[in-house]
C-alpha cells in the first residue's frame, strides 16, 4: 500500500525570552518526529497535554512552520513549494478541528461554510454547489434542512460533523483529526467516531487521529504513535501497543487508564512526578526522572527509535539491549 | 417576540429625512434660495421694508440679512452638507481600513503610521489645526476649491483613530480560532481577508461610518462658526455679502456670525443649527441600531451580502432560465424586477405642448450673422437692417405691436465718427499710402491731433537699451512696437518705458484684431498711456509699415465729433385673455444687436443673437397656433446692449413702470455656442415672498429635466438688472457656461452654433413662457 503522509525528522523550536529579555530558552515542542500514514489507513497519535500531538498535527498542515525536517504528500516535499501551490495541495490534507464550537466561522451559514471549500478548489461546478453541499450533509448525517442556518445553531456534535463534513468535501486524500471530540459528551464520542470511520471505508481517506484518551485511540487506529515531550517514543500496531507495550511511559500510560469493571485485576503503576517543563527538558532520555527502570546510560544518553519487529519501534536504552541481540540473531531489523 | 430595535427605527427616519430633502430638495420647498428681497420701498404701505423678516408666513423659518429664505437654504444646503460628511467618511475609511487590515497582520509602517498620526492628532486640537490648515494656499492650487480642500484636511487629520479602532477589532477576530480553519481549507490570505474578516469586522465599520459623519458635521458646525466654511468655489458670489453659489450649511452659520447682534434675529442661527444637531443624533443612532442589527447571530443580511455578485450575475441568470424546472422561483423572481427596471426606465414622459424646431431658428441665427448685418452694431444703417429685419418677423407672426409700432427709436450720444480721422503712411523710397480709419488703424487720444509725427520701429530689446540709456530720440513722436507675441506683464512694462523713460507722444502697435486678447491688451496700454496717443495698425498694414525704411505718420484726429445716434427697440406683444391676469406682463427680452462701437471691428456676432432667435421663434410658434395666454406675453427685442446707453433701461423705466402691474423679465443672454454645457439661470432677483415668480423657477426646473438641458444657477452680469428698482418686478437671467467664448472673435459665426443645444434650449424657453402665461386652452 502507497504510502500517502511520510514525515522524517520534523522539529519545531520556538524560542522563548525569559521576562527580562536577558535569556532565551529554546523550547523544542517537536523534536525529531518520523512516522508514516498508508492509504486508507489511521494512524493514532497519544501522549499527555503538552507532549506535541497538536504541533506536529498544525506542522503537517503547514499551520506552523517547521523548523527542520521533511513533508512528503504522495511522495513531494510539501516543505519546498510555493504557497501558491500549498494552497492546491490543501486539497488533499484536511482537518477536523478540536473545538466545534469555535471551528466555524459564526457569520456564514452552513451553505456558505460548505460552499467555500468546494469554490476554491472547484471540486464540482459552480452552479452545482447547493446539490454537493445537500449531499455532504446526508452523508455525516445532518439534514439538508440545515443549510440555511447558522453554526450557533446547533448542538456540538452536530457542529462537529459540519467540521467532517468541511473536510471531506474537497474529497481529501488525508485527513487530520485534531482530538475531534475530546470536547463531546461521551454518547456523542461514538457517534462521532463512527462516522469517522464509516467515511474512512467509503471513502478511502487516510488519518492522523490525535487524542489524549487511549480508548479512542485504541477504537480508531490501525497504528498507533505514542509521544512524550515532543518526542516518539513507541511506535507499532494497535494491537502491539496496546496488548504488548514496550516502553515504560507506554505501560504506565496504558496502566492508569480506567477500566469500569471493578472485578478486573491489575497493577496500580502511579508515575512519579510531573511533566517537566519543555523548556528545560532533561539530559539524556526525557522521560528518565520519572520512569522506574532509569539505569545510568539513561541520564546520559538519549535513545533513539528501534524496530523490534513488525513494524514496531521502541526508543528505550532497554530495548537496545534485545535490539542488538537481534542484529546478530534472527529479528528483523530496521531503521525508520 | 423580537425587542423593538428604537434607535435603528428613529436614526432611519431620520437618515431617509436627509436622504429624501438631499435628493429632491424641490419637493420640500417652493422658494428658490438664491431669491432676495432688497431694502425697498413698499409703496403700498409707505415704508422701507426690511429684508431681514422674522418666521413669518412667507418666510417659514425666517429670512437673513438679504432676504433669503432660510427654510429653503436649509434645505437646498442640505446636500452638499450631506456630501461632505460623506466624502469625508468615505475617504477616512478607505485609507483606515486597509491600513488597519494590514497593521493587525504584523506591518510595522501601518503600526507606526497609525501610531504617529494619532500621537500629532491628539496632541493639537483639531479645530485650530484645520483654521490654520485651510490658509495655506497651495493647497487651492491642488483642490481647487474650499469645499475639497477642507474635504482633504478632515480625512488627513482623522483617519488614524479609525484606524485605530478597526485594527484592535481585526486583531481580535484573526485570534480566533475558526481563522485556522479558512486557511486549512486552501485560501490565501486576501480571500480571507475579504471573505472571512471582513464580514467581521463590518458591524464595527459601519458604526464607525456613520459616527465619522456625525463628528465631519460637528467639526463643520464648529467651524462654520469661525468663518471657516466648507462651500464651493471661492469665486462665485451672488452678492456683497459673499454668498457663494455652492452654499452649505456652514456658510450660513459663517452668515449669520456676523449679522446677529441682539437676540431678535436669533432664527438666523437656530434653525441651521438645530438642522445640523437632528442630523448628528440621527446618524449616531442610525449607526448604533445598525451595530446592533449586525451583531444579532441570526443576521441573514451578512450572508445575503455575499450572495448578491452570485443573485446577480447574468450567466447564473441565463443557466437558470435554460434549467428553468430546477429553478422556478429564481427565474421568476428575477424576470419580474428585470422588467419592472425596464418600465421605470423607458416610461414615456409628458411631451410640450407646442413644439419647438431648432431649424428656423438657426437660420434666423445665420441671416442675422451674415456679412448683410456687419455684426449689427448700434447707431449704424446695418444694425438698423437688422432691427427692420426682427419687426418684418413679427408682423409676419401677426404679433401686436406695441404702440402701435414694432420699432421704437432712441438716441443716444456717441463719440467719434467714420470721418474723424486720416492717416497718410510716408516714407523714404515708397509711395505715401493712404490708410483707412477701422479698417486698417484705429486711434484713441483724448487730445485732437493734426500734424505729422516720426515712427521709431522697436523691438523690445531696443526698447530697453533706449530706455536705460535716457536716450531722448523717440521724444515726442510715435513708437512702434509688433506686441502680436507678448504676454501682458510685459506690455505693460514696455508701455510704461516708452511713456516715462522715452518720453514718446504716443504708442503705435499691430496686433491681431480678431483675438480676444486684443481688448485686454487695449486696456492695459490704455491705462498707462491715458493721456498721450494710442494706435493699433491691422496685422496687414502693420507688418508693411515694419517693412518700411524711416516711417511717419501725417495724422489727423478730432475727439470731439459727438454725433447723435439712434438706437432701436423692437418691442411687440401678445395680449392676454385672463381679465385679472392679464396684469401681469411677462417680458421675454433679449439684445439683438453686437459691438457696435465706432472704436472696434464688427464681428459676426451669431452667439449674440442666438438669444433674439428663439425668441423670435417663440413668438412664432405661439402666435401661429391657437394658444391664448392668460397673462400678457411681450416680445421685447433691445439694441444697445454692448453700449454705456443700452435700449432696455430707457424703454423698461418709461413703459413698463405701472405699480399696479407685475412684470415678470425673462432675460435671454448667449448660451448656445459649442462651448456651452450649462445652461446658467440667475434667479437671485427675485423675492423669495413673490409666490408666482418662486412658481416659475420650478417650472424652468421641470421642464431643463424634461427637455435634458444641465441647469446650474449662478451670477449672470446683464444691463437689465440695473432696472430692479421696483418691487413689481421680478427677473430671470439665463447665460450659457462657455468660459471661452469665441465671442470677440470672425470665429463667433454660424458654425459656432450648437444646433441640438439651441432646440432643447428653445423647448425648454417655449415650454416656461407657456407655463408662466397660463395657457387659457390647457
Amino acid at each position: 500500500m502507497s504510502k500517502i503522509i511520510e514525515v522524517r525528522d520534523l522539529n519545531k523550536h520556538f524560542e522563548v525570552t525569559s521576562k527580562m529579555g536577558l535569556k532565551t530558552h529554546l523550547v523544542k515542542a517537536v523534536n525529531g518526529v518520523s512516522f508514516n500514514v498508508s492509504e486508507g489507513e489511521t494512524l493514532g497519535l497519544v501522549g499527555e497535554s503538552g507532549c506535541g500531538k497538536t504541533t506536529t498535527g498544525k506542522l503537517i498542515l503547514k499551520l506552523i512552520k517547521p523548523t527542520s525536517g521533511e513533508i512528503y504528500l504522495e511522495g513531494k516535499d510539501i516543505n519546498k513549494i510555493s504557497s501558491k501551490e500549498m494552497r492546491r495541495i490543501r486539497k488533499d490534507i484536511q482537518v477536523v478541528f478540536q473545538n466545534p464550537y469555535a471551528a466555524l466561522d459564526p457569520k456564514m451559514t452552513i451553505s456558505d461554510i460548505l460552499s467555500e471549500p468546494l469554490s476554491i478548489h472547484k471540486v464540482v461546478f459552480k452552479y452545482d454547489y447547493e446539490k454537493e453541499v445537500k449531499r455532504l450533509l446526508s452523508l455525516v448525517g445532518l439534514s439538508t434542512n440545515d443549510a440555511q442556518k447558522f453554526p450557533h445553531e446547533f448542538s456540538g456534535g452536530q457542529r462537529q460533523r459540519i467540521g467532517i463534513a468541511r473536510a471531506i468535501a474537497t474529497r481529501p486524500k488525508f485527513i487530520i483529526c485534531d482530538e475531534p471530540v475530546s470536547a463531546l459528551d461521551v454518547s456523542v464520542q461514538s457517534q462521532i467516531l463512527n462516522l469517522l470511520n464509516d467515511l474512512q471505508k467509503e471513502l478511502k481517506i487516510s488519518y492522523l487521529f490525535i487524542a489524549h484518551g487511549l480508548n479512542v485511540i485504541k477504537h480508531m487506529s490501525d497504528k498507533v504513535g505514542v509521544m512524550y515531550l515532543g518526542k516518539i517514543v513507541e511506535m507499532g500496531a494497535e494491537e502491539d501497543i496496546f496488548n504488548n507495550p514496550r516502553h515504560p511511559y507506554t505501560k504506565v500510560l496504558l496502566a492508569s487508564a480506567p477500566i469500569p469493571d471493578p472485578q478486573v485485576d491489575r497493577e496500580r503503576q502511579v508515575i512519579k512526578g510531573e511533566v517537566p517543563s519543555p523548556i528545560s527538558m532533561p539530559e539524556g532520555c526525557t522521560f528518565h526522572p520519572r520512569c522506574e527502570y532509569a539505569m545510568e546510560v539513561c541520564k546520559k544518553r538519549a535513545p533513539v527509535l528501534l524496530s523490534i519487529g513488525n513494524g514496531h519501534q521502541v526508543s528505550c536504552h532497554l530495548i537496545e539491549e534485545k535490539a542488538s541481540e537481534a542484529r546478530s540473531g534472527a529479528y528483523d531489523v530496521s531503521l525508520v | 417576540m423580537k425587542k423593538l430595535n428604537l434607535p435603528l427605527l428613529i436614526g432611519v427616519i431620520i437618515v431617509v429625512l436627509l436622504i429624501l430633502v438631499s435628493v429632491f430638495p424641490e419637493g420640500f420647498s417652493d422658494i428658490d434660495p438664491y431669491g432676495r428681497q432688497r431694502y425697498e420701498y413698499d409703496s403700498s404701505s409707505s415704508k422701507m421694508v426690511n429684508p431681514i423678516s422674522p418666521p413669518s408666513k412667507e418666510y417659514p423659518w425666517g429670512s437673513d440679512q438679504n432676504g433669503r429664505d432660510i427654510r429653503s437654504l436649509i434645505i437646498y444646503g442640505c446636500r452638499a452638507t450631506m456630501l461632505v460628511a460623506l466624502l469625508v467618511a468615505l475617504g477616512r475609511l478607505l485609507i483606515a481600513l486597509p491600513i488597519a487590515i494590514l497593521a493587525a497582520y504584523g506591518n510595522k509602517l501601518c503600526r507606526w503610521l497609525i501610531k504617529q498620526f494619532n500621537i500629532i492628532f491628539s496632541a493639537l486640537p483639531i479645530i485650530l489645526m484645520i483654521f490654520i490648515l485651510s490658509r495655506f494656499r497651495f493647497l487651492f492650487d491642488t483642490f481647487a476649491t474650499q469645499r475639497n480642500v477642507m474635504i482633504f484636511l478632515f480625512i488627513l487629520i482623522g483617519w488614524s483613530k479609525l484606524a485605530k479602532v478597526l485594527a484592535a477589532k481585526i486583531n481580535d477576530i484573526i485570534q480566533q480560532d475558526f481563522i485556522e480553519g479558512e486557511i486549512a481549507i486552501g485560501k490565501n490570505g486576501l480571500e480571507i481577508a475579504v471573505q472571512n474578516i471582513l464580514p467581521h469586522v463590518i458591524p464595527t465599520i459601519v458604526v464607525m461610518f456613520f459616527m465619522e459623519m456625525a463628528v465631519a458635521l460637528l467639526v463643520m458646525t464648529q467651524l462654520g462658526v469661525f468663518g471657516v466654511v466648507t462651500s464651493g468655489a471661492e469665486d462665485a458670489f451672488v452678492d456683497t455679502s459673499s454668498f457663494p453659489y455652492d452654499f452649505d450649511w456652514s456658510t450660513l452659520l459663517a452668515g449669520a456670525n456676523r449679522i446677529i447682534t441682539s437676540r431678535q434675529n436669533m432664527w438666523i442661527i437656530l434653525y441651521p443649527t438645530a438642522c445640523f444637531a437632528l442630523s448628528i443624533i440621527g446618524l449616531n443612532l442610525f449607526g448604533e441600531g445598525l451595530r446592533m442589527e449586525f451583531e444579532k447571530r441570526d443576521s441573514k443580511v451578512i450572508s445575503f451580502i455575499r450572495r448578491i455578485p452570485s443573485i446577480l450575475s447574468p450567466v447564473k441568470y441565463i443557466y437558470q432560465v435554460r434549467n428553468y424546472q430546477a429553478f422556478k422561483s429564481s427565474v421568476l423572481k428575477k424576470s419580474t424586477a428585470i422588467l419592472l427596471i425596464v418600465l421605470i426606465i423607458f416610461f414615456p414622459q409628458k411631451s410640450s405642448a407646442y413644439k419647438f424646431y431648432s431649424e428656423p431658428a438657426f437660420n434666423i441665427i445665420s441671416e442675422l450673422s451674415s456679412e448683410k448685418y456687419q455684426g449689427r452694431p448700434t447707431g449704424t444703417e446695418s444694425g438698423k437692417q437688422a432691427a427692420e429685419y426682427i419687426a418684418e418677423q413679427l408682423k409676419n407672426y401677426e404679433i401686436t405691436p406695441y404702440n402701435g409700432s414694432f420699432i421704437h427709436e432712441y438716441e443716444f450720444e456717441a463719440y467719434g465718427a467714420d470721418e474723424a480721422s486720416e492717416l497718410l503712411i510716408t516714407s523714404t523710397g515708397e509711395a505715401p499710402f493712404k490708410a483707412l480709419y477701422i479698417n486698417d488703424y484705429m486711434i484713441l487720444s483724448t487730445e485732437p491731433i493734426d500734424e505729422e509725427l516720426k515712427v521709431f520701429v522697436l523691438s523690445s530689446e531696443e526698447i530697453e537699451q533706449l530706455a536705460s540709456q535716457n536716450s531722448s530720440l523717440c521724444e515726442n513722436q510715435l513708437v512702434l512696437v509688433d506686441i502680436r507675441e507678448f504676454g501682458e506683464n510685459w506690455i505693460k512694462r514696455l508701455s510704461g518705458l516708452i511713456k516715462d523713460k522715452l518720453k514718446a507722444k504716443g504708442i503705435v502697435f499691430i496686433e491681431k484684431w480678431y483675438s480676444g486678447k486684443f481688448a485686454r491688451k487695449v486696456t492695459i496700454i490704455d491705462k498707462v498711456f491715458s493721456d498721450g496717443i494710442i494706435m493699433s495698425l491691422s496685422s496687414n498694414v502693420g507688418d508693411m509699415v515694419l517693412k518700411l525704411d524711416e516711417p511717419s505718420f501725417k495724422l489727423s484726429y478730432n475727439p470731439e465729433s459727438i454725433l447723435q445716434k439712434k438706437g432701436y427697440n423692437i418691442v411687440g406683444y401678445i395680449e392676454g385673455n385672463d381679465k385679472v391676469l392679464k396684469n401681469e406682463i411677462i417680458i421675454v427680452g433679449s439684445s439683438f444687436d453686437y459691438i457696435g462701437d465706432f472704436k472696434t471691428i464688427r464681428y459676426p456676432g451669431a452667439m449674440a443673437i442666438g438669444g433674439a432667435a428663439i425668441e423670435l421663434e417663440i413668438a412664432r410658434v405661439l402666435s401661429e397656433s391657437d394658444y391664448k395666454p392668460d397673462r400678457t406675453l411681450v416680445f421685447a427685442f433691445w439694441d444697445g446692449s454692448n453700449l454705456k446707453y443700452n435700449g432696455s433701461t430707457s424703454f423698461i423705466i418709461r413703459n413698463f413702470n405701472d405699480p399696479t402691474k407685475k412684470y415678470f423679465n425673462l432675460d435671454l443672454n448667449d448660451f448656445i455656442s459649442k462651448g456651452s454645457t450649462e445652461l446658467i439661470v440667475d434667479t437671485t432677483n427675485i423675492s423669495p415672498k413673490d409666490k408666482a415668480a418662486q412658481g416659475i423657477i420650478k417650472a424652468i426646473k421641470e421642464n431643463a429635466r424634461r427637455n435634458k438641458i444641465k441647469l446650474s444657477f449662478g451670477k449672470v452680469k446683464s444691463q437689465v438688472t440695473e432696472n430692479m428698482n421696483y418691487e413689481n418686478r421680478s427677473i430671470i437671467l439665463f447665460d450659457s457656461n462657455d468660459r471661452n467664448r469665441t465671442k470677440m472673435t470672425s470665429k463667433d459665426n454660424i458654425e459656432n452654433i450648437n444646433e441640438k443645444l439651441l432646440g432643447r434650449a428653445g423647448q425648454l424657453l417655449l415650454d416656461v413662457v407657456v407655463h408662466m402665461s397660463g395657457d387659457t386652452k390647457e
